[in-house]
């Protein structure tokens, strides 16, 4: 009797360790699946000094939308904005408040490509006056885009009266590359440069329920763009 | 009793099939902003002619179907009535009053819709092209221009293809607005009038009550409006 309750709670420690050691290999499946590698480059001319706003000024993110295979998303413009205005605490102008302000001199259509056209623009009053109302100074113009470069496996699901389940693994590499480049508009010259890569791949594991392990791709590209950019003003 | 029977199996069968039916379909009532545009007003009174079929406009294809017509004469509103010194919405051209300089009638040519399935780029596009209908104050024509817009989305997955017409309709529409700004005082048939148009107030005296002679003064510009170009 007692040898069977020993038998009894070896099998249920055994039980437990099996589990225990799924979970922890879940763990480090999702820990390791979702991990993401970023590239950050930087350029800024020798000469230039970290940039100083003054409490009137402030800056404007705005999103490249002028070509035709792909556009900068709106919500990652924003991602940048609110990351730094929580680091530098200065004011961001909204990217859309900004676009409805001045339109339609910066719709993808008409947006100026070069400072060169930027100083063209400013020579209109109107466009002038509307730009030192809203107080931006600085013009970070991002283009690039998050895009899926691969995918492979299989995952099938079915529905049946008795009921339903799925079953498979699929995984896919995203890559998210941006460039971000600062125009000084009161100056009219670049302040600078900075590109950010970042990749990363996803998995899906599907055993009657699917369980996704997604790797953030945009957000770390946002989290690298916004920490970069802030080493350009002061108070980094 | 066997017909009743057969009878109350066929309600719910039609209703489960309408309900698939709808389903598959993608309904879109094109909502955005389109804002005034910060122009300087071009120095004439207009009169703008929405007719029905374009108040009224629906694009249909396939089981996608987009209302534009709210939006697109919404926009267009707000575009005249920045665009120009006064512009005054007529019911149709014939209604135009002798202080009206020019009347605009504009008209959806064709619409082109993508999505994901035809361009396999995983963004929706949507082009416009407007027959813009220029008369001047007497009713003569003045250009018919045919103007194209183009609005896409993003690449990033949106939550539904009806979100993701409605993002490019939008964009499209903002894109009629930036092209009629920055085009429409370029257009051949157009400057030649405003020229003319130009000319003639220059020819006229001066009133003999007027102190100044600064009466004429805003037509010199009327040419140069919105000439800028992308760089």
């Amino acid at each position: 009797m007692n040898e069977d309750k020993a038998t009894g709670t070896e099998k249920a420690m055994s039980i437990k360790s099996t589990l225990y050691a799924l979970a922890m290999a879940a763990a480090t499946l999702a820990l390791g699946a979702c991990s993401t590698t970023t590239t950050i480059d930087e350029y800024r001319d020798a000469g230039v000094r970290d940039i100083t706003l003054n409490d009137n000024e402030s800056m404007v993110i705005l999103g490249r939308r002028h070509l035709g295979d792909h556009e900068t998303e709106p919500d990652l413009i924003s991602c940048i904005g609110k990351r730094l205005n929580r680091k530098l605490e200065v004011d961001v102008v909204n990217e859309q408040n900004f676009l409805n302000q001045l339109y339609p001199w910066f719709e993808p259509r008409t947006a100026p490509l070069k400072l060169r056209r930027m100083e063209r623009l400013m020579n209109d009053q109107a466009i002038a006056n509307q730009i030192a109302a809203m107080g931006v100074r600085y013009m970070v113009w991002v283009d690039g885009n998050t895009e899926t470069t691969d995918s492979s496996g299989s995952l099938s699901c079915t529905i049946s009266p008795a009921g339903g389940g799925c079953f498979g693994f699929a995984s896919w590499d995203r890559l998210s590359s941006y460039e971000a480049i600062i125009w000084d508009i009161q100056e009219m010259e670049e302040k600078g440069r900075v590109r950010v890569d970042t990749e990363g791949t996803s998995y899906m594991i599907a055993v009657v329920a699917p369980v996704p392990f997604i790797a953030q791709v945009q957000s770390e590209a946002c989290e690298g763009m916004g920490n970069q950019l802030s080493t350009f003003f002061d108070g980094e | 009793m066997a017909t009743k029977t057969h009878k109350n199996w066929l309600v719910p069968l039609f209703a489960a099939s309408a309900l698939l039916l709808s389903a598959c379909s993608t309904n879109v009532t094109v909502t955005g902003d389109y804002p005034s545009p910060l122009a300087k007003p071009i120095p004439y009174d207009v009169g703008i002619v929405f007719d029905d079929a374009f108040k009224d406009y629906v694009f249909t294809r396939d089981n996608i179907e987009i209302k534009l017509g709210d939006a697109q004469t919404r926009m267009y509103s707000n575009l005249f009535s920045g665009m120009f010194a006064n512009s005054t919405l007529l019911e149709s051209r014939e209604a135009a009053t002798p202080d009206i300089d020019l009347v605009i009638v504009p008209n959806v040519e064709e619409i082109q819709i993508a999505t994901p399935k035809d361009n396999r780029l995983k963004v929706y596009e949507v082009w416009i092209k407007y027959n813009m209908q220029v008369y001047d104050g007497d009713g003569s024509s003045i250009a018919d221009w045919l103007m194209t817009c183009y609005g896409k989305t993003p690449t990033a997955t949106l939550k539904s293809s009806a979100r993701s017409l409605n993002l490019a309709s939008v964009v499209a529409l903002r894109d009629a607005g930036a092209r009629m700004t920055t085009g429409f005082v370029r257009v051949p048939e157009v400057q030649g009038w405003l020229i003319r148009q130009a000319a003639r107030k220059r020819q006229q005296p001066a009133p003999a009550t007027s102190d100044t002679p600064a009466a004429s003064e805003p037509q010199t510009q009327t040419t140069v409006e919105g000439n800028h170009e992308r760089g």
